[in-house]
């Protein structure tokens, strides 16, 4: 087998950069999935101004490699890919983070289900912290298969990573998140927004 | 399908994975086992608090989107360049050059200090993960790899022997350095993407040594965020890059020699 049978020329990117100008394929491929790859790198930098600079330069990379994108291909993926190549970049500094929540925040700071048995309901803030508790390698298979919907095998390619290292990954974030929430899992209690939850009676002496 | 099948493949299930035959055992399963029934609607019931708790996308990334837009804006009014393998090309030549005068020296400090391949590397590395990764010229299936290897290495061996030692080729393509053809050989690991260029021994290699494995003069050098190292045996010339750790490449550049010998 030769050479240019290995590697056929794909085509169809010539057609379509030749037949619409870039700024409206890249506008209707790529555009649509700023916000899903704003909301990935947030939860997993915790830093939301260095989750905006990851994304805004995503799309830059994107915008001038975007003659080698094939139109009709996974496009999300690709992107997700090129964020990906960029937090690994920031990988050490990412991974000696530790997870910080406001004062506001640090009683609803869950610990263990064993902790609160008689109260199996967990605020978004509750669960969220959980979720940041998880090792970034954890975190980011979890948030990309179930928010962002990726299949295994997409996950192992754009992570560039063993299909089997991604399945380990997601089972012991699984494992870790239902030691922490189970008893929301078990019951029919659903999440409630701080909001929601009954206001406690005025202190009286 | 038992009950330890059907856990081990949850996950999977989980993540709309499968065959669509392995789907249908897993529902069956589930039917026909309360218990699995339990497991899997508590998975079910995580995943829909984790989606919730996430939320949506943020409200800003309209704000965002406008900032891009304009920075792509900004990039359109550039004068316009060739793509970067054009580029880089017009570089060729004066590498080509400085390899020449290097080897005109036979000079082994001038040989230590040549880094000029492993930077050709280095950025057939960075365009692999930013720019070429979809771009289809890419042979992924294992039987396309092996016909590649043969084709630019003359031998298979070195994908099969990577694979035993538990670095499986991703994926390959033919790519020049220093207008020398190389297998670009792209292997997972934990620390990252790890590329292997690939060719049959030519002149000699050049660079900074390392340290030494089994009689074998390991070369190499750190640029930006990368690291890469280099060997030659008496059939191979090899370099590896990765933006992993020193330690951990070595490591790999280690084991790699221990299959090869």
């Amino acid at each position: 087998m030769n050479r240019e049978a290995l590697f056929p020329t794909p085509v169809s990117m010539l057609e379509v950069t030749d037949s619409e100008p870039k700024t409206q394929v890249f506008e209707r491929e790529a555009m649509p999935h700023v916000g899903s790859l704003l909301r990935t790198a947030a939860r997993l930098t915790r830093d939301a101004a260095l989750a905006e600079d990851l994304v805004q330069e995503t799309m830059l990379n994107a915008w001038k490699a975007f003659h080698r994108f094939a139109p009709g291909t996974n496009c999300k993926g690709w992107l997700f890919r090129i964020l990906f190549n960029l937090l690994s970049k920031h990988r050490r500094k990412l991974h000696a983070r530790p997870v910080t929540v406001s004062l506001d925040e640090a009683s609803d700071l869950p610990t263990t289900d064993a902790d609160r048995p008689a109260q199996p309901v967990f605020t978004q803030t509750e669960i969220l912290a959980a979720i940041d508790r998880l090792p970034l390698e954890q975190r980011s298979v979890l948030i990309l298969a179930v928010v962002e919907g990726f299949k295994c095998r997409e996950i192992a390619d754009l992570q560039q990573i063993a299909i089997g290292t991604v399945m380990s990954r997601l089972s012991r974030a699984r494992v870790e998140l239902r030691a922490t929430l189970g008893a929301a899992l078990r019951s029919d209690a659903s999440t409630t927004s701080a909001a929601d939850r009954p206001a406690k009676p005025p202190f009286t002496p | 399908m038992n009950c330890d099948e059907f856990e081990t493949a949850l996950p999977a299930y989980l993540a709309s994975d499968g065959t669509p035959a392995e789907r249908a055992s897993m529902e069956t399963h589930a039917r026909e086992c309360a218990q699995c029934a339990r497991r899997l609607a508590e998975e079910r019931r995580l995943d829909d608090l984790i989606r919730e708790a996430v939320g949506p996308a943020p409200a800003h990334a309209n704000e965002l989107r406008q900032r891009i837009r304009r920075d792509l804006v900004l990039d359109a009014k550039r004068p316009a360049v060739r793509p970067t393998r054009w580029r880089f090309s017009r570089w060729l030549p004066l590498a080509a050059a400085i390899a020449v005068g290097g080897w005109l020296g036979t000079s082994q400090l001038v040989m230590a200090r040549d880094t000029t391949l492993y930077r050709a590397a280095v950025a057939d590395h960075v365009r692999d993960m930013t720019e070429r990764a979809n771009d289809g010229a890419w042979a992924t299936e294992p039987a396309a790899i092996e016909e590649l290897a043969r084709t630019a290495i003359g031998t298979n061996e070195f994908a099969a022997r990577l694979r035993s030692a538990g670095h499986p080729v991703l994926r390959a393509r033919i790519c020049h350095l220093q207008g020398t053809a190389f297998a670009h050989l792209v292997m997972a690991s934990d620390g990252g993407p790890v590329s292997m260029f690939v060719r049959r021994s030519g002149g000699p290699l050049r660079g900074p040594v390392l340290e030494v494995v089994n009689d074998v003069q390991v070369r190499g050098c750190a640029m930006e965020v990368f690291e890469s190292a280099g060997f030659q045996t008496a059939a191979l010339t090899v370099l590896v890059v990765s933006d992993s750790s020193r330690g951990e490449l070595l490591d790999l550049v280690r084991t790699t020699l221990g299959h090869l010998s």
